[in-house]
């Protein structure tokens, strides 16, 4: 017995021994290593334009949101043919979707709402991306994270047209990032005009689309885009536009599917978002309208 | 016992000289004396400098798909770091505007312009040169990759982000801008289609003398040239003297790469010595005639131009617009415009019956007027004459007069059935006039 703990000490000695040799080698092996020094990346802060300051005020601090407009290849798809935006023309626009988009958001959803569930970054394109199909795409949302808008420079602040047709895109594409971030109920959905979503959808116009019982030519590619399509067109009208473009469609079955369809939004975003759309739709026509006047 | 302390210097041992070994000086130590960042930051450095190096900024003649598209001229003017102006002679306007750019590290170092600027028109989806290049624009790229200064010219050379076409920028001469806007006044003797819808190119080398028809697409800037045995297609970029050609075109082992506009001849000339030499010059009738004017008149034969499909067809001469616009501008008093002009030959099989309807439209109800010339026809050295013949309502004869004067002139018609078409699959016919070559009406055979 005496002789194993014998042996088992000199072997736990000799173990001692060559770990400490081998942190002796280690730590001379080290000794010779440069101490450390400024970075070589360029690390020193970017000179800030007014733009930029704009920028860092009103998105990235109030809403944790990045605005990108100088190129990045990185975030654009590069076998289109697309540029980026006039720098002028960048500010105005921002504050048009603030005014419309965000203030609106925050007045109905509260302080924090945009900034809990928001895109990480806006990317702003100067110029239309047409599809070689000759269609045009006005824009994405990739992941929740980003959403990317076209035609910047081509964007009028005193004619109510052209802003709807800007800030619908924002509109249709924060309610996929909303349904990103909790589904809406599908299939629901789905059941109330399942027969005529069609990957062809632009053959059809939207006058025609709407007396099949959808609120555009786009709603019917597919459940998800007609859900946002839906919260679109109810944003960026006032409740008496809306209502008329419903009163304007002949097929009573068609008024029925988009009335039925709007009261799956609605309590969707009461019951999930605590949003009262209604309330949503009229803060937004207001804030367009004073977009408009100034 | 014994046994474990030979294992246990063994091990040391081992231990030990993997680690001197791990430690010894690598080979590969000495290629760079600098880390990969700081030669990173080095060469952005370099280009930065190189860029700003110029006073008088840089030329740039871009090919952007040499193909099928010709070239365009930049001037580049770099203010510091992040500050570019520029123009080009892309379209009309040589306004010199600022904008943003940057120097980043792409799949090597680039030149980013990173706000919009005349570069980016050629990257715009919305805006091709033709319906062929729908969603493309003109296939342009506003990322240049960096491959270093070329020692003997002091070019900096280029390489598009996309797809690699060399771009060279040149360092400019004091009126860099002048001379663009002096190459588009140049462009305008080779495009202006107000001298002649015929154009050719005569090619003399070793005392061969060989004709092609030469057909420029104007906002292609894209020329192709053919004769009965040769086709050639070619993108070209104008300058102050002329035209440049890229790739040169190669004739007979001879290289043509340059054309210079020679005022008092009207000729855009290519010099390449000893009496060789390319021209391309406005004439007067087509250079290979058909003799389309027979198979016009076959009995119950109709020709259609319609005003909605083809005043804009790039056949339709200039010309033939202004006077359509006049006949327009003496109708609208009357809410009427001209929107057909249609021939009807050898009706029923009778030679003597033919017609040249105008159809004028209401504004207020969408009905036609159907004002009808009766002409006879003769066909004569490969032209069509057509004679007057009495109107439907000669009263109303002045208001369409401006075209019908060309039409029924006494010198005739040259009629070429197209290898083109607009819009329909209906075959394409057009009518020039003999006494006005800049006169050319497009229509449809129906």
């Amino acid at each position: 017995m005496n002789n194993i703990n014998n042996k088992y000490k000199r072997l736990v000695n000799a173990c001692a021994y060559i770990v400490a040799v081998i942190a002796i080698v280690i730590l001379a092996s080290c000794s010779q290593e440069d101490s450390f020094e400024g970075s070589n990346l360029d690390t020193s802060a970017p000179k800030l334009t007014a733009l930029d300051t704009y920028i860092r005020t009103n998105y990235v601090s109030a809403y944790n949101i990045d605005v990108l407009y100088k190129w990045n290849e990185n975030v654009v798809d590069n076998n289109r043919f697309l540029f980026p935006p006039i720098e002028e023309n960048v500010q105005p626009v921002l504050e048009v979707v603030e005014k419309i988009w965000l203030d609106s958001y925050t007045e109905v959803g509260g302080a924090d709402f945009v900034k809990l569930v928001a895109p990480r970054q806006l990317l702003l394109v100067g110029g239309r991306n047409f599809n070689r199909s000759g269609t045009i795409l006005l824009g994405l949302a990739e992941g929740g994270k980003r959403i990317t808008l076209f035609e910047t420079d081509l964007v009028d602040v005193s004619d109510r047209a052209n802003i709807t047709r800007f800030l619908s895109t924002i509109q249709h594409e924060y309610c996929h990032i909303l349904n990103q971030t909790i589904p809406f109920d599908e299939e629901g959905y789905g059941r109330i005009t399942p027969s005529e979503y069609t990957a062809q959808w632009f053959n059809t116009s939207i006058a025609e689309a709407r007396e099949l019982g959808f609120i555009s030519d786009y709603s019917r590619s597919s459940v998800v885009e007609d859900f946002a399509e839906m919260v679109n067109f109810m944003l960026i009208n006032s409740n008496e536009e809306y209502n008329a473009i419903i009163d304007g469609i002949s097929n009573v079955e068609a008024r029925e599917s988009i009335r039925s369809k709007e009261a799956i939004v609605a309590d969707y975003f009461d019951k999930q978002w605590d949003i009262d759309i209604y309330e949503l739709q009229e803060v937004t026509a207001r804030n367009t309208q004073e977009v408009i006047n100034n | 016992m014994k046994n474990n302390k030979y294992i246990i210097n063994t091990i040391v041992i081992v231990l030990l000289s993997m680690f001197l070994v791990n430690c010894a000086d690598d080979d590969n130590e000495g290629v760079f004396d600098e880390s990969p960042a700081e030669r990173t930051n080095a060469q952005k450095q370099e280009l930065r400098t190189a860029l700003q190096s110029s006073d008088t900024g840089w030329k740039a003649v871009y090919f952007t798909s040499p193909g099928e598209l010709g070239g365009f001229t930049f001037f580049f003017n770099f203010l510091d770091d992040e500050t570019v102006e520029m123009t080009s002679d892309f379209d009309d306007d040589f306004t010199v505007t600022k904008s943003k750019y940057d120097v980043v590290l792409g799949s090597t170092i680039k030149l980013s312009f990173t706000t919009k600027n005349d570069i980016h028109k050629l990257s715009d989806s919305a805006n091709p040169p033709d319906s062929g290049l729908i969603g493309r624009g003109y296939l342009g790229d506003f990322e240049f990759l960096y491959y270093g200064q070329d020692e003997a010219t002091g070019d900096l050379i280029f390489r598009t982000n996309r797809t690699q076409e060399e771009v060279r920028f040149t360092k400019a001469t004091t009126n860099e801008v002048q001379n663009i806007i002096d190459s588009k006044a140049i462009a305008l003797e080779l495009t202006d289609s107000e001298k002649s819808v015929y154009q050719n190119v005569i090619v003399t080398i070793d005392g061969t003398t060989e004709v092609f028809d030469f057909s420029l697409n104007v906002n292609r800037r894209f020329i192709d040239i053919s004769n009965d045995s040769d086709s050639y297609s070619f993108g070209i970029a104008y300058n102050e003297k002329g035209f440049t050609v890229s790739p040169p075109l190669e004739i007979k082992g001879q290289e043509i790469s340059e054309f210079t506009y020679n005022v008092e001849a009207d000729k855009f000339i290519a010099d390449l010595g000893s009496g060789n030499m390319a021209e391309i010059a406005f004439l007067d009738a087509p250079s290979n005639p058909t003799d389309d004017n027979l198979v016009v008149v076959q009995p119950d034969n109709a020709y259609g131009y319609i005003d909605d499909f083809l005043f804009d067809a790039t056949s339709s001469s200039s010309n033939f617009r202004a006077l359509r616009n006049s006949v327009n501008e003496g109708l609208s008093p009357f809410d009427l415009s001209l929107s057909r002009v249609q021939f009807f030959f050898t009706i029923g099989g009778d030679e003597t019956f033919n017609v040249i309807q105008y159809q004028l439209l209401s504004a207020v109800d969408g009905s036609i007027i159907r004002l009808n010339h009766f002409v006879t026809f003769e066909n004569v050295d490969g032209k069509l004459i057509l004679i007057d013949d009495g109107w439907s309502d000669p009263s109303l004869a002045p208001f369409v007069e401006a075209i019908d004067n060309v039409l029924t002139n006494s010198e005739g018609l040259y009629i070429k059935q197209e290898n083109f078409t607009v819009r329909f699959p209906n075959t394409v016919f057009t009518f020039t006039s003999a006494a006005d070559p800049s006169f050319r009406m497009t229509t449809y055979a129906f």
